[in-house]
């Protein structure tokens, strides 16, 4: 029942007015999938990429959180090679963050901010973290790196 | 005040005081023979010590034995230790970069910015700032568009004195060494060169060309320095161009924002398309023919309740004023939070987390601000 009600009113005001650098729409008009793109913040190693991401809305939305996932391969602690990410917001409490007062814009804006701030403390891959901490540099490079191998759309 | 401290205003007005829990201490500059000398003195009980500093050192001995008699306040030490320096000292001349106070700074500053005003008697608005520190500028320009800078003052010793430090405009690297100076004219017209330039005029003019014929969701409020826009083409599709300033007659970078298939259909468009790019004919017909569209859509007229994903008094959890006919009737008791709730939504996020219930209610923390809130059991359970 809320759901329904929920999904349109967020998707009618992402349309509207979408967040910088974020788009989203339902997947071949289905409800129960979203797509997403998202334009990597700037001062980041993921400046100007475009990742895409899909969004699986439950049924019993918004009581649960949305699950959401990369699509498109990133170089981050919190990002895994299946492109799960590591956000207590995406988590039910108590373990997580979720609220139904938050929305897909809300969690989309704080995967972008993710990108921008990595949080080594809480990694989905430990390799990543460690080298985000010890060698920021190099860690920068690589994150580049795959920013320009997968998340390059221009024409 | 003690007995001291007026002494010490009128005889050294140059010298702080500062109190520490462990002792006190005076720093400044005491001017002796016209020249001024940095001074930090501290001070435990009767005994005070003075810092060494450069100009100081070569009467390291006479100060050393300052240190060892007894004063009675920081004023008599002070009229002893510029006694000691007067006879030491040769008068040495002028030390500008101590003697130079402000105001000689202000005066300039004041004379600049005036004289500015007077030559150029046709600058559409410019402030100066109480403390002289900034000098704000706005003028139009040919096609009466506005055009901000923000200079500031430098009051250090180093560097030129004026420096643009905010201006609406496009960065450009190469001309940035060229940001500072020390007359307030050469500076102003330097700037107003810039916007003039024919290359930025009609960048200008294809931005404003953009804004007023697309709809435009990014940036919500462009200035002059934005070089791309985000524009609507469909629903939920957009797309992002970017222009490089010395090149802007040129193909844009473009990137697609929306579903999958919508996207490969335009990617598709544009790379049949993009060589057939005339930089000689008008860029937004061009951008039309790229994308084999006849025109852009244009920013709808909707309410303004519209683009919010949630007005005053709808339920912040299914973002809807009526659930099965009910308005909202719960509303969070603190008082900074005031949200509203169907009791219906309330009861199944409460539950959600198995919440605690007694009796008929059920308690938990408000989803918005955290703080308790209750909500009565549905009447079927």
């Amino acid at each position: 029942m809320q759901r329904e009600q929920r999904l349109k009113r967020e998707l009618s005001k992402i349309e509207k007015k979408p967040p910088k650098g974020i788009s989203v729409a339902p997947k071949e008009d289905k409800l129960n999938i979203l797509e997403a793109s998202l334009i990597g913040p700037e001062n980041s190693p993921y400046s100007d990429g475009l990742f895409k991401l899909e969004i699986l809305i439950p049924d019993n939305y918004p009581f649960s959180p949305p699950s959401i996932k990369f699509l498109t391969k990133v170089y981050h602690p919190n990002i895994d090679d299946n492109g799960r990410i590591c956000l207590d917001l995406i988590k039910m409490p108590p373990g997580g963050n979720w609220k139904p007062t938050i929305g897909i814009e809300g969690l989309l804006i704080a995967i972008q901010m993710l990108l921008q701030n990595p949080n080594p403390n809480d990694p989905l891959m430990v390799d990543i973290a460690e080298e985000f901490v010890n060698e920021r540099k190099e860690f920068e490079k690589k994150a580049k790196l795959w920013c320009d191998k997968y998340a390059r759309d221009n024409l | 005040m003690t007995s001291y401290e007026l002494d010490l205003l009128l005889k050294y007005p140059m010298i702080m005081q500062r109190s520490t829990t462990r002792d006190e201490e005076y720093f400044g500059y005491i001017k002796i023979k016209g020249d001024h000398y940095k001074i930090r003195l501290t001070r435990n009980m009767k005994r005070f010590k003075l810092e060494m500093t450069e100009d100081l050192e070569k009467y390291e001995k006479d100060i050393k034995k300052l240190s060892k008699l007894p004063f009675m306040d920081p004023v008599e030490y002070l009229d002893k230790l510029t006694e000691i320096l007067s006879i030491e000292l040769p008068i040495r001349k002028e030390n500008d970069e101590i003697t130079v106070d402000n105001t000689s700074i202000y005066r300039k500053v004041l004379r600049e910015y005036t004289e500015l005003r007077q030559f150029y008697f046709n600058i559409h608005k410019s402030f100066i700032s109480k403390d002289l520190k900034t000098i704000d500028i706005i003028q139009l320009d040919e096609r009466m568009r506005e055009h901000s800078v923000k200079i500031e003052v430098n009051y250090t010793k180093d560097g030129k004195l004026f420096k643009i430090v905010e201006c609406n405009l496009p960065q450009n690297e190469r001309e940035s060494s060229l940001e500072d100076d020390d007359s307030l004219i050469v500076l102003y017209e330097r700037f107003m060169n810039r916007i003039d330039c024919p290359e930025l005029q009609s960048m200008f003019d294809l931005f404003d060309e953009i804004d007023k014929f697309c709809w435009v969701i990014d940036p919500e409020k462009p200035t002059r320095k934005d070089l791309y826009r985000r524009i609507v083409l469909d629903t939920n599709l957009s797309m992002v161009i970017v222009f490089n300033p010395s090149e802007i007659r040129h193909l844009p970078e473009i990137k697609f924002l929306g579903p999958h298939n919508a996207v490969k259909k335009y990617k598709e468009i544009v790379s049949r398309n993009f060589l057939n790019w005339n930089p000689n004919e008008d860029v937004l017909s061009e951008l039309l023919k790229l994308l084999e569209i006849d025109n852009f859509p244009s920013k709808p007229e909707h309410s303004e309740g519209d683009e919010l994903l949630i007005n005053d008094g709808e339920c912040c959890i299914c973002f809807s004023l009526r659930l099965n006919e009910q308005l909202p009737d719960i509303v969070c008791s603190n008082t900074s939070c005031n949200q509203f709730f169907h009791s219906q939504c309330l009861y199944e996020w409460l539950r959600s987390l198995n919440s605690r219930k007694f009796y008929h209610e059920i308690c938990g923390q408000c989803p918005n601000c955290e703080k308790t809130i209750r909500c009565s059991l549905p009447t079927t359970e």
